[in-house]
């Protein structure tokens, strides 16, 4: 996102707020269904990021990058989203024996590895979204989750180690992803 | 699988591009459209900064009463009970916009405006002051300024049959945002068309102040506003001869 358009924006510009839009619809639709596995959240979160990003644009610090502070703000409404969800459907709580009932079982690797992804926790199912769903390297990483360069190494790591686990579960010990 | 092969795989499946669904885009865009419209600026009366100003208000209310032109000192002194800052509510598209608005001394010009240095600033010029955007605006923009003029030696009859005959136009007298004569200029009706206002008060020196503001269609309910929001804030001074 260019500068002239972010003090465009700042001034309350919404033909310049609309071209923001245009430009991060598609990816936090992309980033928040990946990380919320409904497209209807997926929407709402989306929705309340971009009004909070308008609302919030004269805080941004237009010398540092735009795209993490996009995704901090994005990152924070999907898991307030997860948050207010939780006590009817937290499927960090979901006992892995639900999804391991054979009749349900899925065929498609996609819909495995969807499946994988929805039992990992929160935040490294957000880690590996950021990383591998909208390519954020590590230090915008480290800005946008608000944690170390470190850290974010040590919890994708944790987040690969789960997920690999989670898939071996799924294909009985037989891993294929 | 070696690690590699498993983040490649796992890059390539995670990434599957998620194909916009245009209604629920613009779906979307209404409900955030209607959402930043629906936030209104907490209504607040404006007020003075300081108990200075609220002597100078006083003394402006005063003034008004006398005299319907804008508010002007009876003696140099009063420039000092102006505030430095003001918190101002500028009427825009309906909903009423909050800031501050700085005090800018021309006392050398006969006067001190308030203006909106967040977004404009006045800068001096042979023969006028002018307030023009902070920021250069792009270069499809049209010019957007406040030309603040001086006619020390011309009444503003005389002023007013000069721009009449020069431009074209008939000025009349109206009440917003000042009481003043006034004239305005379009050049067109697309977004970019080009619009002239000038409002022509006396300067209670026998001579006449104009404001000549430009900006441009799609901005009259922005920088127009904006720019008349100022024009209210414009008092005229005593000129110091010390």
């Amino acid at each position: 996102m260019d500068k002239k358009t972010i003090k465009k924006i700042k001034k309350g510009d919404k033909k310049a707020f609309r071209a923001l839009y245009d430009e991060y619809y598609q990816a936090a639709m992309r980033a928040s269904i990946a990380m919320l596995k409904n497209e209807s959240d997926a929407s709402d979160a989306v929705q309340e990021t971009f009004i909070r990003v308008y609302k919030g644009i004269h805080t941004y610090d237009d010398s540092k990058p735009f795209k993490p502070w996009f995704y901090r703000i994005l990152t924070n409404e999907v898991r307030r989203l997860v948050s207010k969800r939780k006590p009817e459907t937290d499927i960090d709580q979901v006992p892995q024996s639900a999804f391991h009932d054979k009749s349900t079982q899925p065929e498609a690797d996609n819909e495995i590895l969807d499946e994988a992804m929805e039992r990992l926790k929160e935040d490294h199912r957000e880690a590996l979204v950021l990383k591998y769903v909208e390519g954020l390297s590590e230090k915008e990483m480290s800005s946008v989750l608000e944690i170390s360069v470190g850290a974010v190494k040590s919890r994708l790591f944790q987040a690969r180690k789960l997920l690999r686990e989670e898939l071996r579960g799924d294909y009985h010990g037989q891993e294929q992803v | 699988m070696d690690k590699n092969k498993f983040n490649q795989m796992l890059e390539a499946k995670l990434k599957q591009e998620y194909e916009v669904n245009e209604r629920q885009k613009e779906k979307t865009w209404k409900a955030i459209e209607d959402e930043l419209d629906f936030v209104q600026p907490k209504k607040k009366k404006s007020k003075w900064v300081g108990f200075a100003a609220t002597v100078a208000a006083a003394v402006i209310l005063v003034i008004g009463l006398m005299n319907t032109t804008p508010g002007y000192a009876l003696v140099d002194k009063v420039k000092e009970w102006f505030a430095p800052e003001k918190d101002v509510e500028i009427p825009i598209e309906g909903t009423e916009e909050e800031g501050t608005s700085y005090l800018n001394d021309q006392t050398e010009h006969g006067y001190v405006i308030y203006v909106d240095e967040e977004r404009y600033m006045l800068e001096e010029h042979e023969g006028y002051d002018i307030i023009t955007t902070k920021e250069p605006l792009p270069e499809q923009y049209p010019e957007v300024f406040m030309k603040i003029i001086r006619k020390k030696d011309q009444s503003v009859d005389e002023t007013i049959s000069q721009l009449e005959a020069k431009h074209g136009f008939t000025f009349e007298q109206t009440a917003y945002p000042i009481n003043a004569q006034t004239a305005r200029t379009l050049d067109g009706n697309n977004w970019d068309s080009v619009i002239n206002r000038y409002y022509v008060i006396p300067d209670e020196d026998g001579g006449s102040y104009i404001f000549h503001q430009r900006f441009f269609l799609e901005a009259e309910e922005g920088h127009g506003a904006r720019l008349d929001a100022m024009m209210k804030d414009f008092e005229i001074v005593e000129e110091n001869d010390e």
